[in-house]
């Protein structure tokens, strides 16, 4: 009984509305809307009666006989645990959907309410010639709801839509004939009894039927041109209602298709979903890009059948459709069609969670089935989990290119009804997470080292709480983004307790997809978002293919450890790929830097020190590839912050020049170059959190972060000045302060290496390093003020407490790093697979085979001789004369502008000419480069969609001819 | 004598489906389309059909003229003809709503032309 | 040229793909699979002395709604489509043989639809060509006057009865027996009479009225000039 209310309530609901919307149409859509209600409450009494949602047993299932006697005479209808949960979602969808069509045409109501008994039948059907009917239903209300929707291209839609379903028809029933004509029944096991050349027909045929409904790689023409053509109403409701029962009616045919290999289909679905997205990625219209993503999801499909079968296969299938589904209605909705551009001014948010969910970002619940997708394609072959692999980072790029072009922060277009897929999604996110906890772990034994695992977590934890608190002030609108900076930062502080690789995964991208939307609230931050999530979900995507083919084990040696350093190089923004992290930091809004470089990528250090440990320490020769790439990064990039005139830019080039001295140090794999590379990991922390805040300060006061409008702020902005100027100094590597530190150990490790000339680069970068400094501190806070900045006052409070305390820090830490030494070395020590001899730390020395330094000593001396100086000019008794900024001699000319005058103005032009004769290497060449490739290889791959209705049908059909005699082996 | 006739039903249908199919590909006019759709569906139709023929059998209506003991001797498989129905009072469906949407098409975008139909592509 | 070339190297790929599975498709001497069953138990089973009828509206009678809400769906759309963006056919005047005809035949046309529909379980028959009949009869009467039919309200009107009660009557089924679209629950009767085969009038019947309300609609729907929208 339950099963025929879940069916056919909406059915009678159907007819009634036919009657009812031309005479009360305002009765009609709430009618509509109980009948709907009324089978949304079946299927929910179902699906707990069938258990359905602790996913264990989805081909669990209850059924209903219908006519008379029992199949094969009569037709049955099974529910199973999986369809009955697609089944909930259809009808949430029509129902949030009702109203969105009730806006326009009350008249369609039928049309849908009949789509919604036609997606159950289909979901539920056993029977072949059944499924027919069903699918002729479903054909029949596209066409119509096409064909009557708000669009200016519906006539062009409807007669594709219409074409390909003819054809559909023509082969369906060809199949059923020979079908029946060789079992005697129409069941659709009768399938699975087919053999010998009736089978192989069958099988094209079906096959043919299936990839054609639900539009796989190469017959997805029509789909995408409906995606793009249709209003996105009409499109959103499809999407989950009947694309998705037609998903899944085809997850059910699939294995009982006779081929004599299922493994063939996986092959056609990771072909498809390469060579699919590769014409996606050149899409540029943004309903297209959803059809192409919609492409991509049944090449998976295919790829599925082929490669799981039993409860897997169903759980896999039903997360990855369903909510990608639910996430498909949600962008739909919140599409304007009147627009050219629908997503315009789609609200960012709502629009970016069912994005980062088609993407499979954790804990989203496609990243479960797609984590497991990729782990059962490296069980079947590498080359198939590049395909897949591939595929997916190119749908991925595209959908968050339709994301970043919506223009920032407007309107409210479905609001509601996607909040209420948001909704649905989050719940689907938790359910998920809570089911597959148990695949989850927070043992911390990635790390073996306790130390080491503290350490990392009070970086974290600690550089979250003083972002935090420097968001706290209100500049330019940014209380908007401190729960995602929070989120992204507690995700990180547990990172280093991860105990499995799924787990470290999960947190990683986590952190990376928070700050991505934190970033994404700046507000010129467009383009730098963009490249900072590509580049996010190109590592993520490289670090997940490196987990998957580990197994087990995290990072295993090999191509694991490429691909993982690959992915530490992308999130690190390193030379090549700084790309995003320069174009991100200027990006975004004042204080996200601070947490972004100063904390968050702190991560990526982590994950090499995991990897390191999890293979046994880098071998020599990766050890020497990571050396020189720290090696030239630390002079190229400081060479870029030399010459760079913005405050932001800087920052951003020198806090990656600074990361390559930590990778230097880590490609030593000696107990020097580690303690060298957590040293200054450490201290990085702390004094790039301190510039980046005071950037932000001197940024929020000025309104401008260009060199040559600041200048002259030391009076204006002294404690921002004085914070500053003790960073500078200790990252400039000057002793006493702590930068000297980690040069020192450095060099001793690289000496005791004898990697000579990577000491020498690494020598000259600081070199460097202290010009960008000099130039730094020069062209903001001295020389002559502005006069626009003449009233600037000193940053908000905010801003300067976490900058005091980390100030602070800093300079515990430099007079006395022993405190922070004698925990860390023996620790390190403790590591296996480390070479070379540990330093000795004893008091305040330490001591290694080359020399020793005393921290102590040497800061009470330079304390000294800078006290003797101060005094000495004190009492020396010379008053320098206050005069006024404008009080300079001249003759006959006007005095210049302070702007004019400020020496801040093409510093280093000397050395950029000096460096003119170098070929400018542009590191987005290299990106652009790759770009190009793969727009040309797209166009290839997308001119067979050419637009002409009769070429869609043409594909189909050679698709059926070449499947057949390949099946067969020849003609 | 039947199985000639058998294979000659087989024979058309399959013609009837594969003209219909040429037609669909490399027509233009939106309406000779529709039309060689149709074609393509009644050789369809007429193959499920033969698909339950047997030599020399009634059709399945019991009546007086047939012994209730011999009634699975004596017709024709009804299966595929209730099929066929089925299929039929589809075929109309789909063809009357394609040809409705074909007739607008053409008018409202001045063309019944499918190869003018392809503003939206790649 | 290239697409002529092109279509008909593909339809002649198939006839090849066909031609290979001509050896398996031989013509059988006897009944087989469900085919023998039906045969041999249809009658008993469903009380209709018809056997397609009885696979039709009995057996697999969830197809026959699904063919019903096929059509429901397609005049729905048409209808639809063509109020919104109406074709504009003007009513011409009819010739005399016409109106004369529609004068003459509505009647005995009805009668006989009726007597098909009735007896779809006994002999020849069925609710879909009866419906189809009955419709015929209302395009005649349409063209054989040169106004506009106003049926907007009672054409609809009957189609959500008729596909109301067929729906219901499948309930029925379930509430009973647990079967939806069950028709023996009632008794199956002696095969052959008017009054046997349990549903299976019922339902033919109501399957006529859907089939003939929506035919009517969409013969309207062509007639509709744009006038009233």
């Amino acid at each position: 009984m339950v099963i025929a209310l879940a069916v056919f309530l909406p059915l009678l609901g159907a007819f009634i509305s036919v009657w009812l919307s031309r005479k009360k149409p305002a009765l009609s859509v709430i009618v509509s809307q109980l009948f709907l209600s009324g089978g949304l409450l079946s299927t929910v009494l179902l699906s707990i009666k069938l258990h359905a949602w602790n996913l264990k047993d989805l081909g669990n299932s209850i059924v209903l006989h219908t006519g008379v006697g029992a199949p094969p005479l009569s037709i049955n209808l099974e529910v199973t645990a999986g369809a009955v949960i697609v089944a909930i979602v259809v009808y949430v969808a029509a129902i949030l959907g009702v109203t969105r069509l009730a806006d326009r045409n009350v008249k369609t109501q039928p049309l849908l309410l009949s789509l919604v008994t036609a997606s159950l039948g289909l979901l539920f059907a056993t029977d072949l010639f059944n499924s027919f009917v069903f699918l002729e239903i479903g054909s029949i209300v596209t066409i119509g709801l096409t064909a009557a929707c708000k669009c200016s291209r519906r006539w062009e839609v409807a007669v594709k839509v219409a074409l390909v379903s003819g054809l559909v028809t023509i082969l369906y029933l060809l199949a059923v004939v020979v079908v029946y004509k060789t079992t005697g029944e129409l069941r659709l096991e009768a399938l699975g009894m087919l053999q010998g050349i009736p089978a192989l027909m069958v099988s094209a045929l079906m096959l043919t039927v299936i990839m054609t409904e639900i539009k796989a790689f190469p017959m997805s023409g029509w789909g995408l041109d409906f995606y793009q053509g249709a209003s996105t109403g009409i499109a959103g409701i499809y999407s989950a209602t009947w694309s998705l029962a037609v998903l899944m009616w085809s997850a059910k045919v699939l294995p009982m298709l006779p081929v004599p290999n299922l493994e063939i289909l996986a092959w056609i679905g990771a072909g498809g979903l390469v060579l699919g997205q590769l014409a996606g990625f050149r899409a540029s219209n943004p309903g297209r890009m959803m059809g192409y993503s919609s492409a991509a999801y049944a090449s998976m499909l295919l790829v599925l059948a082929g490669t799981t079968t039993g409860n897997d296969y169903l759980q896999l299938t039903l997360v990855l459709m369903v909510f990608a589904a639910i996430a498909k209605f949600s962008v739909f909705m919140l599409g304007n069609p009147e627009k050219k551009n629908p997503w315009k001014n789609a609200a960012g948010n709502l629009l970016l969670l069912p994005i980062l969910l088609i993407i499979g970002i954790p804990p989203l619940p496609v990243f479960w089935a797609k984590f497991r997708l990729l782990s059962v394609l490296a069980g079947v072959s590498p080359l198939m989990l590049a395909a897949g692999a591939v595929g997916l980072f190119l749908e991925a790029v595209y959908l968050l290119r339709l994301w970043s072009q919506r223009s920032v922060g407007l309107k409210k277009n479905g609001r509601l009804l996607s909040m209420v897929a948001s909704v649905l999604m989050v719940a689907g996110a938790v359910w998920l997470t809570s089911v597959s906890w148990k695949s989850l772990s927070f043992s911390g034994s990635l790390i073996s080292s306790p130390t080491l695992r503290i350490l990392f977590m009070a970086i974290f934890g600690g550089g979250t709480l003083l972002s935090l608190l420097g968001a706290r002030n209100r500049i330019e609108g940014e209380r908007k983004y401190w729960f995602w900076m929070l989120l992204s930062g507690v995700s990180l502080t547990f990172l280093p307790l991860a105990g499995n690789g799924i787990t470290f995964y999960i947190l990683w991208e986590v952190t990376a997809f928070a700050a991505v939307i934190a970033v994404s609230r700046g507000k010129k931050a467009t383009t730098g978002t963009f490249w900072f999530a590509v580049f996010a979900a190109a590592s993520g995507f490289l670090l997940l293919v490196s987990i998957v083919l580990s197994g087990n084990m995290f990072i295993a040696p090999g191509i694991p450890v490429v691909l993982a350093a690959i992915a530490v190089l992308f999130k690190l923004g390193q030379m090549g790929t700084h790309l995003w992290s320069v174009r991100a930091y200027s990006a975004a809004p004042a204080t996200m830097p601070a947490f972004l470089a100063g904390t968050s990528s702190k991560a990526a250090i982590l994950l090499l020190i995991v990897t390191a440990l999890g293979t046994g320490i880098v071998a020599v020769p990766a050890g020497s590839v990571l050396a020189w790439a720290g090696a030239l990064t630390a002079l190229s990039m400081a060479v870029m912050a030399a010459l760079s005139s913005d405050y932001k830019k800087v920052l951003a080039y020198a806090s990656v020049s600074q990361i390559g001295y930590i990778l230097v140090g880590l490609g030593l794999a000696s107990v020097l170059g580690w303690t060298a590379a957590i040293y200054h990991t450490f201290h990085h922390f702390l004094f790039k959190t301190v510039l980046f805040l005071g950037a932000a300060g001197v940024i929020f006061r000025t309104g401008t972060s260009d060199y040559n409008r600041l200048g002259g702020l030391v009076r204006r902005m002294p404690l921002t000045f004085t914070f500053t100027l003790i960073s500078v100094i200790a990252f400039a590597g000057v002793p006493p302060l702590a930068g000297f530190g980690g040069k020192w150990f450095l060099y001793n490790g690289l000496i005791e290496t004898g990697w000579l000339p990577i000491a020498l680069i690494a020598m000259f970068a600081s070199v460097v390093a202290f010009l960008y400094a000099f130039r730094l501190l020069h062209a903001v806070f001295l020389g002559q003020l502005s006069s626009a900045n003449a009233k600037t006052r000193e940053a908000p409070l905010a801003l300067l407490v976490p900058q005091g305390l980390l100030t602070a820090a800093l300079m515990l830490f430099s007079f006395k790093p022993t405190l922070f030494l004698q925990h860390i070395v023996p620790a390190i020590e403790s590591l296996p697979g480390l070479a070379g001899v540990a330093p000795i730390i004893d008091g305040n020395l330490v001591t290694t085979a080359i020399g020793s330094w005393n921290a102590w000593a040497v800061g009470m001396m330079v304390m000294g001789l800078f006290g003797f100086a101060f005094v000495f000019y004190w009492l020396s008794g010379k008053r320098p004369k206050h005069v006024g900024q404008l009080d300079i001699g001249f003759a006959g000319e006007l005095p210049p502008s302070p702007e004019e005058v400020h020496y801040a103005g093409n510093f280093f032009k000397p050395y950029r000419r000096a460096l003119a004769f170098l070929p400018r290497i542009h590191a987005g060449k290299l990106f652009s480069g790759i770009t190009e490739i793969l727009k040309i290889a797209g166009d290839m791959v997308r001119a067979i969609f050419t637009g002409d209705a009769r070429t869609y049908l043409a594909h189909s059909l050679i698709f059926l001819v070449i499947f057949f005699f390949w099946l067969r082996g020849g003609i | 004598m039947s199985t000639v006739f058998y294979w000659t039903i087989a024979g058309t249908a399959a013609g009837l489906v594969l003209v219909g199919l040429w037609g669909i590909l490399t027509r233009r006019h939106i309406l000779r389309i529709a039309l060689a759709f149709t074609v393509a569906d009644t050789g369809v139709n007429l193959l499920l059909v033969w698909s339950g023929y047997l030599p020399g059998r009634t059709t399945p209506i019991i009546d007086d003229s047939i012994p209730v003991s011999g009634m699975a001797s004596a017709v024709v498989d009804p299966l595929p003809q209730a099929l066929v129905l089925t299929s039929i009072v589809i075929g109309v469906a789909v063809a009357a709503l394609f040809v409705v949407v074909g007739v607008l098409a053409s008018r409202r975008t001045g063309s019944a032309d499918v190869r003018r139909m392809k503003e939206l592509r790649w | 040229m290239i697409r002529t070339l092109t279509g008909l190297i593909i339809v002649l790929a198939l006839g090849a793909v066909v031609a290979a599975v001509v050896p398996e498709m031989q013509m059988h001497e006897e009944l087989q699979g469900v085919g023998f069953t039906y045969a041999s138990r249809g009658m008993y089973e469903t009380g209709s002395s018809n056997l397609v009828t009885a696979v039709i509206v009995a057996y697999r009678g969830l197809d026959t709604l699904g063919e019903v809400v096929v059509l429901f769906c397609a005049s729905t759309a048409v209808i639809l489509i063509l109020t919104l963006f109406p074709i504009g056919i003007k009513p011409s005047e009819p010739s005399g043989i016409v109106a004369f005809t529609a004068k003459v035949l509505p009647a005995p046309i009805l009668l006989f639809a009726v007597y098909f529909i009735a007896h779809s379980h006994t002999s020849p028959g069925g609710g879909f060509p009866g419906g189809a009949i009955i419709a015929s009869t209302f395009l005649l009467v349409m063209l054989g006057s040169s106004s506009i039919p106003d049926s907007s309200g009672r054409i609809p009107a009957i189609e959500s009865l008729a596909g109301l009660s067929f729906g219901l009557l499948g309930f029925w089924g379930v509430m009973v027996v647990g079967q939806f679209l069950n028709n023996t629950f009632l008794g199956t009767g002696t095969p052959g009479e008017l009054i046997s085969a349990g549903l299976i009038p019922l339902i033919s019947i109501a399957i006529g009225a859907k089939v003939a309300s929506e035919f009517s609609g969409v013969f309207t729907a062509f007639r509709n000039t744009g006038s009233r929208v």
